[in-house]
């Protein structure tokens, strides 16, 4: 009992004593949307393949504070929405989130996309693409043998799980509402795993799910599936920035992120201790290198964007006319 | 409808041999021997804290006995299987001072709960209890004079009333002994005295036996057959009703506070 | 009173409540003491700071204005969804609230069973209730498959822990002599719990239930991870589109469902009213010429027609989540395979931190929940003030309160105040005020108004007979309900992650995107301990209070 109550008058102390005279872990330098900002606010939304979301920013944050000379709050963020209305709000500087949200976000905010993923040093290596996926041995083999089919689809708001599919349903002239039988699974690997479980007799996913993420968890084997449909390339995750900024704090921003890549970023030492080798696909030229994680979907260097990249996203949203791209 | 007709033997039917009791450390009672014939009405007086409702609570196997034996209806609670517990104590009645009712529930269905040892499944409601016992609870109501109340909630009832429900309730046991437990303490002084009364006449008519503990002196002379004192964990009195006086009651009280 | 003052009748199970040490007072100013040092702690490490959410007044009143006006889609196709919902919750509802009872039962310290049926109740009720729904949907929809079977299953299991555990309070907060009189007629452990603990907690086991309903059809986002659908997807979707037209609207859906679900639980509750209130018919049943038969009188008609349409609506809502028991056979591997990924449960420093933090919000949010629930209960019950239109407005205040998702909150105080952990703690906290107000509404409508009245009597004026009469009888719950609000903050705190105040929401949620049981295995397993000592905390000051 005396021992109880000692803990909890201490505690009360110590919680006094560091209110008083110590910096809260999270306090603000509260400057966001003044001309000359004295702390960045850069938010992150997971993308679905994000490891651990914080640490693979951390080399990017290292980069911006470099170029900028500015302190760099980052916050992990799981909704889009959170993100996009600190942004209408002008509270959030430097956002990275899935393109998706950034076609939604460029209609109420006041921000510029200034770059975008790249996956290996090829330009443009940073689209995904939806698939279209059977069980291995299914008769359904295109598209258009979907008709009258039970379709497990991610939820109906993702763009690779749901409207990219949709449109090119739209296009292989089925109605994606009544010509098939939509079933939303909530996430991308659900949509795979019930399909193989017989729940449905398709599935539409994000690529880097099939291809990678499912087989390197074991989840699904090789032949287990079988490719009916390939959507055209998406852009990636593109990283914007509030125009509310000072001209030259953006300059440095987009510096930060086109002038570095993930091997130069490591050799500048952004990553000390936290270095990985150079993946295969990043070619001869780099192998064996070190790098750093550069980004939540571990790209190779962010490369410059402009709002024209996200054309594909505008083109499904005007195919389809889904309820989830519609304008306030 | 005679309850001692039925009975098969006509041994004592509380039987307490050198019997002693404690909690952890705290003796409560000890060397007590109390022999109790059928169909007697014996009060159980002494001050707070002298170890009466403890004595009780052995008499229907609630507790068990640290030492000595405990015979009640030639029944040993201590080597009791759990079964065997509860078919005792279906023929021993217990009246509590609060009652013990279910406030929200009509008195018909707080009656019927006394027959709940003669059932097998749980019931829910006075409909789901079979039209004999229906018959019963309604006879026991009325016996007890609440025949008009019976299916009024308990918890409007007044004291007295609510006690007479507790007592129309062990009838359903068709009790061969009736346990109360300071049963008009929480009543005022009319109401104490026709609930006793009432207790006393059933029990005449049934001819089961009651060990009632009491605080009040002058009605345990008023309505006992016997009366049996404990003080401190002892028995310091015991003998017939009508050769004890007051004054010789009342000191039990006065001496333990002047000591 | 009369002149003696009567010994308690001793109790009949054990030594185990022979008269305790009078050190009752301790729990009662320990708890709410150490609740204010977490909040001091809290309040700095949050860096609340009430002139920023000020300066944002107009930014919110921005984002409130993008939502009108309301809009609401197909109204076929939302009123499909709403009922949806409905089933799924009252399916998974009714199930848990079955499965509780005996769990309940055999958990409460009353129970005179073996000891080891109690640990094991005990064990599942504090399991069941720290494994979020999102988990065990996760789980089921592979042995199920999607759809709202696995969807009500998941809402069961979840519903199971919180149920039974607050059936388990309910049942320890009866007296005793009830249960020992019928004990002593020789009746089974079975027919005397019926009939005298089940008996007297069913008003607060049924309003209860109720209000597990109530959450249960704001939860039903979950569903989306089952394919089930319901409204809660609807509006996430919109949420995550920026449509708030249509998200004011689903709202205003979901708060006139919930309304609806208040008023019925009122009229229910007012029909089977544990006290005797005035205006309550004293007679249960009509008197007949055969004094046996009991007569229909309107209470019993109220009774006996609520428990008709409940059972009713349990059976059909049944009907609505279809079961494939051929399904099982063919997804057992996979099974397997999914349960076989959260061994080795991984705890490593970010699980840690997540817990911390959230537990550090949890309980600021509890103490400002407490706090302002404790005014809006003390205005809203009749004790100080009756003014009946004042308690009604509170009551629908509340409701409103509950219907606005928490997310909805964490937007607008994220366009006031930027993200940040202070934007997901004020939403947090508007949580822990709902919850607490509905609590602390409750049981101080539960004080049993006798003795009230008897103080009423003397002459006392109403502050005195609150402050004498019913706080004493209060605190108990107040202790133990604001430890609760703050188990369930600490699984609410998933809040914290959309606004990015870290947290174990985020992780957790970020682990089950990933695929990565591991740490989601890592992060249950510190929930689990750290509800099992916020309930060891709370059994420890029910004991010294109560």
């Amino acid at each position: 009992m005396r021992l109880a109550l000692s803990l909890t008058v201490s505690l009360a102390a110590v919680a006094l004593v560091a209110s008083g005279c110590a910096e809260s872990p999270n306090a603000r330098g509260g400057s966001s949307g003044s001309d000359d900002p004295s702390e960045l606010v850069f938010a992150v939304v997971p993308t679905e393949d994000g490891e651990d979301l914080a640490k693979s920013f951390e080399p990017v944050v290292a980069a911006i504070e470099k170029k900028t000379g500015l302190d760099v709050s980052m916050e992990t963020v799981s909704s889009n929405a959170g993100v996009i209305e600190a942004q209408v709000a002008e509270r959030v500087d430097v956002a990275v989130y899935g393109a998706f949200s950034y076609y939604l976000a460029q209609d109420v905010a006041d921000i510029s996309p200034v770059a975008i993923d790249q996956l290996t040093p090829d330009p443009g290596s940073g689209t995904v693409n939806s698939y279209g996926v059977v069980k291995a041995g299914s008769d359904i083999s295109s598209i258009e043998d979907l008709k009258g089919a039970d379709v497990c689809f991610t939820d109906p708001a993702s763009t690779t799980g749901y409207l990219a599919a949709s449109a090119g349903l739209i296009e292989a002239g089925l109605d994606p509402e009544k010509d098939i039988n939509p079933v939303f699974a909530g996430g991308h690997d659900t949509a795979v795993t019930q399909m193989l479980a017989g729940d449905c007799d398709a599935a539409f996913a994000a690529s880097t799910f099939i291809d990678d993420i499912l087989p390197a968890k074991g989840v699904i084997k090789e032949g287990d599936v079988t490719k009916i449909w390939t959507s055209d390339g998406l852009p990636g995750s593109p990283m914007v920035v509030g125009n509310w900024l000072p001209e030259d704090v953006r300059k440095d921003v987009t510096a930060a992120m086109t002038d570095y890549d993930a091997v130069s970023a490591a050799e500048d030492g952004l990553c000390e201790g936290a270095e990985r080798e150079a993946p295969a696909p990043w070619g001869e030229e780099y192998a064996g290198k070190k790098a750093c994680e550069w980004g939540g979907t571990g790209a190779f260097a962010f490369e410059p964007a402009t709002d024209a990249v996200f054309d594909p996203i505008r083109k499904i949203c005007d195919v389809t006319d889904a309820d989830v791209c519609r304008e306030e | 409808m005679s309850a001692s007709a039925t009975r098969p033997e006509n041994g004592p039917s509380v039987q307490l041999h050198d019997v002693g009791m404690s909690f952890g450390h705290k003796q409560v009672l000890s060397d007590i021997d109390l022999e109790i014939s059928p169909g007697h009405f014996v009060a159980l007086v002494g001050p707070s804290g002298a170890g009466k409702s403890t004595l009780l609570r052995l008499l229907n196997g609630s507790h068990l006995p640290t030492a000595g034996r405990v015979s009640v209806l030639g029944s040993e609670p201590a080597t009791c299987s759990r079964r065997e517990l509860q078919q005792l104590r279906t023929r021993i009645g217990f009246v509590f001072q609060q009652f013990g009712l279910v406030g929200r529930l009509s008195a018909m269905e707080n009656v019927l709960m006394g027959a709940l040892g003669s059932l097998r499944m749980p019931r829910y409601g006075v409909s789901t209890y079979p039209r004999d016992l229906r018959v019963r609870a309604a006879e026991n109501l009325e016996r007890v004079g609440l025949l008009e109340e019976r299916f009024q909630r308990c918890d409007t009832l007044s004291g007295g009333q609510q006690q007479r429900v507790a007592i129309a309730r062990t009838l359903m046991q068709d009790a061969e002994i009736v346990l109360a437990d300071e049963p008009v303490a929480s009543l005022d002084p009319s109401a104490s005295l026709s609930v006793l009364e009432t207790l006393r006449r059933l029990s005449a008519e049934d001819g089961f036996t009651v060990v009632c503990s009491l605080h009040q002196v002058d009605l345990a002379l008023r309505i006992s057959d016997r009366i049996v004192a404990v003080r401190d964990g002892a028995i310091v009195l015991d003998r017939a009703t009508s050769q004890t006086d007051e004054t010789e009651l009342r000191s039990i009280y006065s001496d333990r506070a002047a000591a | 009173m009369s002149v003696s003052t009567p010994v308690r009748p001793a109790p009949v199970t054990s030594e185990a409540r022979e008269p305790r040490p009078p050190r009752a007072a301790v729990a009662t100013w320990l708890i709410p003491l150490g609740y204010v040092a977490v909040a001091l702690f809290g309040t700095w490490w949050i860096a609340i700071d009430l002139a920023a959410l000020r300066d944002g007044a107009s930014d919110i009143s921005r984002l409130l204005a993008r939502m009108v006006p309301v809009t609401f889609g197909l109204v076929p196709a939302l009123l499909g969804l709403v009922l949806e919902t409905l089933w799924i919750a009252l399916a998974g509802t009714g199930i848990a609230a079955l499965v509780s009872l005996p769990l309940a039962a055999a958990a409460s310290r009353d129970f005179t069973g073996p000891k080891p049926v109690q640990w094991l109740a005990r064990g599942l009720i504090v399991v069941t209730r720290a494994v979020p729904s999102l988990v065990f949907a996760i789980v089921f929809v592979r042995i199920f498959g999607l759809g709202p079977f696995a969807g009500a299953l998941a809402i069961a299991f979840h519903s199971v822990g919180m149920i039974a555990k607050m059936m388990t309070d309910v049942f320890e907060e009866l007296t005793p002599a009830p249960r020992e009189s019928i004990d002593a007629v020789g009746s089974s452990r079975l027919q005397s719990f019926v009939a005298t603990t089940l008996s007297r907690a069913m008003p607060s086991v049924s309003s209860l239930v109720l209000y597990r309903l109530d959450i249960n059809i704001r939860a039903s986002a979950v569903l989306g991870l089952v394919g089930a659908g319901g409204i809660g997807v609807a509006l996430q979707t919109a949420i995550g589109s920026l449509n708030y037209h249509l998200a004011a609207g689903i709202i205003v859906v979901i708060a006139v469902l919930l309304l609806a679900l208040e008023l019925i639980s009122f009229l229910s509750q007012r029909a089977v009213a544990e006290h005797a209130h005035d205006g309550t018919v004293a007679e249960l049943y009509r008197r007949t010429p055969d004094p046996t038969r009991p007569g229909w009188n309107r209470g019993r008609a109220l009774r006996t027609g609520s428990a008709v349409v409940f059972a009713g609506a349990l059976l059909f809502a049944l009907t609505q989540v279809r079961f494939d028991p051929g399904r099982l056979s063919r997804s057992w591997q996979s099974t397997l395979d999914l349960l076989a990924g959260f061994v080795p449960p991984v705890i490593d420093p970010a699980v840690v931190t997540g817990i911390f933090e959230s537990l550090v919000m949890a309980l600021t949010a509890t103490t400002v929940g407490v706090v302002a629930g404790l005014v809006i209960a003390v205005l809203s019950s009749p004790h100080l003030i009756r003014f009946a239109p004042l308690s009604a407005l509170l009551r629908i205040l509340v409701v409103l309160i509950r219907s606005v998702p928490d997310v909805i909150y964490a937007l607008v105080f994220v366009a006031a105040l930027g993200l940040g952990p202070f934007a997901g703690f004020l939403a947090l906290s508007i949580s822990c005020t709902a919850l607490a107000a509905k609590f602390f509404t409750d049981s101080l409508e539960n004080v049993d108004p006798a003795p009230l009245r008897a103080l009423e009597a003397t002459g006392a004026s109403r502050l005195q007979v609150f402050v004498s009469g019913v706080w004493p009888r209060f605190v108990p719950s107040l202790i133990g309900n604001s430890l609760f609000t703050s188990d369930l903050a600490l699984r609410e705190s998933a809040v914290l992650g959309i606004v990015g105040a870290g947290g174990v929401g985020f992780v957790l949620q970020e682990s089950v995107a990933t695929l990565d049981y591991g740490t989601t295995a890592g992060v249950l397993i510190c929930l689990v301990v750290v509800v099992v000592a916020l309930e060891a905390v709370a059994r420890w000051a029910r004991k010294k209070v109560i």
